[in-house]
């Protein structure tokens, strides 16, 4: 790259005069420095958090008005907790039948949300064996529907995931 | 940034007519124009302390709709084969299924080793402090009751804030 004034266009050229081009070779060392390490240090895929409350440690389910609960286990999910409503456990085996479910589940708790607009958070309660992607699709559910976060419980587990604790 | 090309029959004729050589010029604006838009992309996408949201080499994420941000803090992963605190392996996840005890005793050495750091690092820092912050990333596959003792022993050593890692939908 040189910069050339007019004045010299006409003149016969008799070499290159090295003190008007912009030495780019700097610049450029630095860009093939750079952008190895920001292609190294970059992150393509997005990653979000998702909060937990559990038991004893002050979540939104401790002081809602409604003790609204989700049972989930390996072959059903249903609402639980509400005053006189009784929710079937529908059947979610294969994967059509879950979808379904939670379509009919995630329009419960929109029900639920109208009904109960000061509630919050919801009890989950999880059977041992029922894969982590489902449990977070279900806790995406009940936040999407207005509730917040879920405080997580395990079903027959030998003990509550957290008693009673104080703070760190 | 120039250079010769010397040996071709053009050069060679104006050589023996006297005159000098051609410089041949690189013409690097192109390819600094590309370099111009590839680093202001990367800046864009570069994220410090990037290991907090950056997914663990072989754990899938589950998707969600969730799309809150992370704050710092220290990260335990639950692979497939491994429960790894702060980059190194803690055990087995096997071990951590086959338990029938809540409280997992290695992932509770490990995550008292690290509050330890944590702590020792809050104290030469005046901003900052221990939390009891915790980033959980695991496998989507993963069933639950592994996670539950995850996460259980992390409350016992004082992890109280627990936040699942998962992807964007």
């Amino acid at each position: 790259m040189s910069l050339r004034t007019s004045g010299r266009r006409g003149k016969k050229r008799r070499g290159l005069i090295e003190g008007e081009e912009l030495n780019l070779l700097p610049l450029m060392s630095l860009f093939v420095a750079l952008v190895p390490t920001l292609l190294y240090s970059a992150v393509f895929v997005p990653v979000s958090a998702l909060g937990i409350d559990f038991p004893g440690t002050g979540g939104s389910a401790t002081a809602s008005p409604l003790a609204l609960t989700v049972r989930l286990t390996e072959t059903t999910i249903g609402l639980d907790g509400v005053p006189d409503r009784a929710y079937p456990q529908r059947d979610r085996t294969t994967p059509e039948a879950w979808s379904a479910a939670m379509d009919t589940v995630r329009a419960e708790l929109s029900e639920l949300r109208a009904a109960y607009p000061a509630a919050q958070g919801a009890i989950l309660v999880v059977s041992p064996l029922v894969p982590y992607r489902d449990v977070v699709h279900v806790m995406d559910a009940v936040r999407e529907a207005g509730f917040g976060n879920s405080t997580l419980l395990g079903a027959a587990a030998p003990a509550p995931v957290m008693g009673a604790g104080g703070t760190p | 940034m120039s250079g010769y090309l010397p040996h071709t029959m053009a050069m060679n004729r104006r050589r023996r007519a006297g005159e000098e050589a051609i410089a041949a010029r690189l013409q690097l604006t192109s390819l600094i124009d590309i370099f111009t838009v590839l680093l202001l992309f990367l800046l864009k996408s570069l994220v410090v302390g990037g290991a907090v949201v950056t997914p663990f080499p072989g754990v899938t994420l589950p998707p969600s709709s969730s799309t809150a941000s992370f704050k710092e803090a220290p990260v335990l992963v639950v692979t497939r084969t491994d429960v790894v605190v702060d980059g190194v392996s803690a055990c087995a996840t096997s071990d951590v299924e086959g338990s029938d005890r809540l409280k997992i005793a290695p992932v509770e050495v490990a995550l008292t080793e690290l509050r330890a750091h944590s702590e020792r690092l809050a104290e030469k820092s005046a901003n900052r402090k221990f939390e009891g912050k915790l980033i959980v990333q695991a496998d989507e596959t993963i069933p639950f009751h592994v996670l539950q003792k995850i996460m259980y022993t992390s409350q016992t050593v004082g992890f109280y804030d627990i936040t699942l890692a998962v992807l964007q939908k």
